[in-house]
């Protein structure tokens, strides 16, 4: 293509191009991104994520081939967390009264896997999806959204199913493909070790008693 | 001098920024409150006190002088063994003189500094430990108090990491001859510090 061309393209894309609007203020779209948001504000969700995360990727980092390779053996427990996300989703959207206490999981399962990525463990595969279920079944489950009508607890739950997987999945993938240099690897065990002590505290203070003040 | 390091641009830049991390204050973009209030008193629970950041980087200047696997294992193990002594002080139990044994901790690990220690590695981990538990007791104890606990938890959690890496990054200068000079003469300004955090706190 000519420069004058190429000029005259980019000209014309310039002029067409619609403004970038940082919320959009289409109605619904809110309640989805308010339901995206959840797992990323409440500390035990983003906890629990971050820590599979980190579990998931670093047996990436151990797979031997190509680039390629790490990310292959994500998908496994990457699409159990979608399937647990769907089927934790639905069980709140279906009794959104009925809440659980979902923390104590999370916070617990935040302690185990982070102490496993902290002590490099190889955890079996069988092990990886049974964490990736818990993590998903308990992040639907504890996302219920109160005061709002049925289709925007349900956009909302979608929100958050979408955002919970990205977050997994991303944190994996990237964990997973830093396998150069060597001190990355570190770097990961440090990150699970204080994934684990900050919910092990948070565990902790749940059984302590009452102080009187 | 770029044969003191691994990578001639990526050590002075980590170096850099694990000082700045350590070191610097918190953007206030909004209100603290809820777990953003909670990660900042969090975090800046360590900062704020001298004894709690000099004993800190003192483990990481340490760790580097033990060399692998110390200088790793320290941080990855740090973590969960103050986690005991914060679950000690979050479930009420009484740890006696505690700031006591923090000033010690600054006193002991940066004497262990100051001498270029380097005895086995059980030893210094047994050493480390003992200190990690006192530090932990510190923060648990006002853990039930945070706005969000486990927003509390990650920032303390996250700074003494933090300092950890910084006293690492320091130590990168000793693999020269001043280098070593200075970050043996850094351990004795920490030890130094330690009495006068003792003589307050006696």
């Amino acid at each position: 293509m000519k420069p004058v061309a190429r000029l005259a393209v980019a000209a014309l894309l310039a002029a067409l191009a619609a403004p970038a609007a940082a919320h959009s203020p289409i109605q619904g779209i809110g309640i989805f991104y308010s339901g995206a948001l959840h797992p990323l504000v409440t500390p035990p969700h983003l906890i629990a994520l971050l820590a599979l995360g980190l579990l998931l990727g670093q047996a990436g980092q151990r797979v031997a081939g190509d680039d390629d390779a790490p990310l292959a053996a994500l998908t496994a427990p990457l699409a159990a967390l979608a399937v647990a996300l769907v089927a934790g989703v639905l069980r709140a959207g279906l009794h959104p009264a009925d809440e659980p206490d979902t923390d104590r999981v999370l916070l617990a399962l935040a302690a185990a896997t982070g102490l496993a990525v902290a002590a490099a463990w190889r955890a079996p595969a069988a092990v990886r999806l049974v964490a990736a279920l818990v993590a998903g079944l308990a992040v639907g489950i504890g996302s219920a959204p109160s005061g709002v009508t049925d289709a925007e607890r349900w956009t909302s739950l979608a929100g958050t199913a979408a955002a919970a997987l990205l977050l997994g999945a991303y944190v994996a993938a990237m964990v997973a493909m830093a396998r150069r240099p060597p001190w990355l690897a570190i770097g990961v065990r440090v990150l699970g070790s204080w994934m684990a002590a900050a919910a092990l505290l948070v565990l902790a203070l749940s059984f302590a008693p009452v102080r009187g003040g | 001098m770029s044969c003191f390091f691994r990578s001639p641009r990526l050590a002075p830049a980590l170096v850099s920024c694990l000082l700045l991390a350590a070191v610097a204050p918190p953007a206030f973009a909004h209100e603290a409150a809820g777990a953003a209030g909670g990660f900042v008193s969090g975090f800046l629970h360590p900062i704020a006190g001298w004894d709690h950041v000099v004993a800190m980087v003192a483990v990481g200047l340490w760790g580097a002088f033990l060399g692998r696997p110390a200088v790793w294992l320290l941080p990855v193990v740090f973590p969960l063994v103050m986690t005991l002594g914060g679950a000690l002080g979050v479930l009420g139990v009484p740890l006696p003189a505690v700031e006591v044994g923090i000033a010690a901790s600054a006193i002991v690990l940066g004497a262990m500094v100051a001498a270029a220690a380097r005895p086995p590695l059980w030893v210094a981990a047994l050493i480390v430990g003992v200190f990690a538990v006192f530090h932990g007791h510190a923060h648990g104890t006002e853990l039930p108090e945070a706005a969000n606990p486990l927003a509390y938890s990650l920032g303390f959690v996250i700074a003494t990491g933090l300092l950890h890496g910084a006293g690492i990054g320091l130590s990168l200068l000793a693999h020269g001859p001043r280098g070593a000079q200075v970050v043996r003469a850094c351990g004795a300004a920490i030890a130094a510090l330690g009495v006068v955090f003792l003589a307050r706190a006696l």
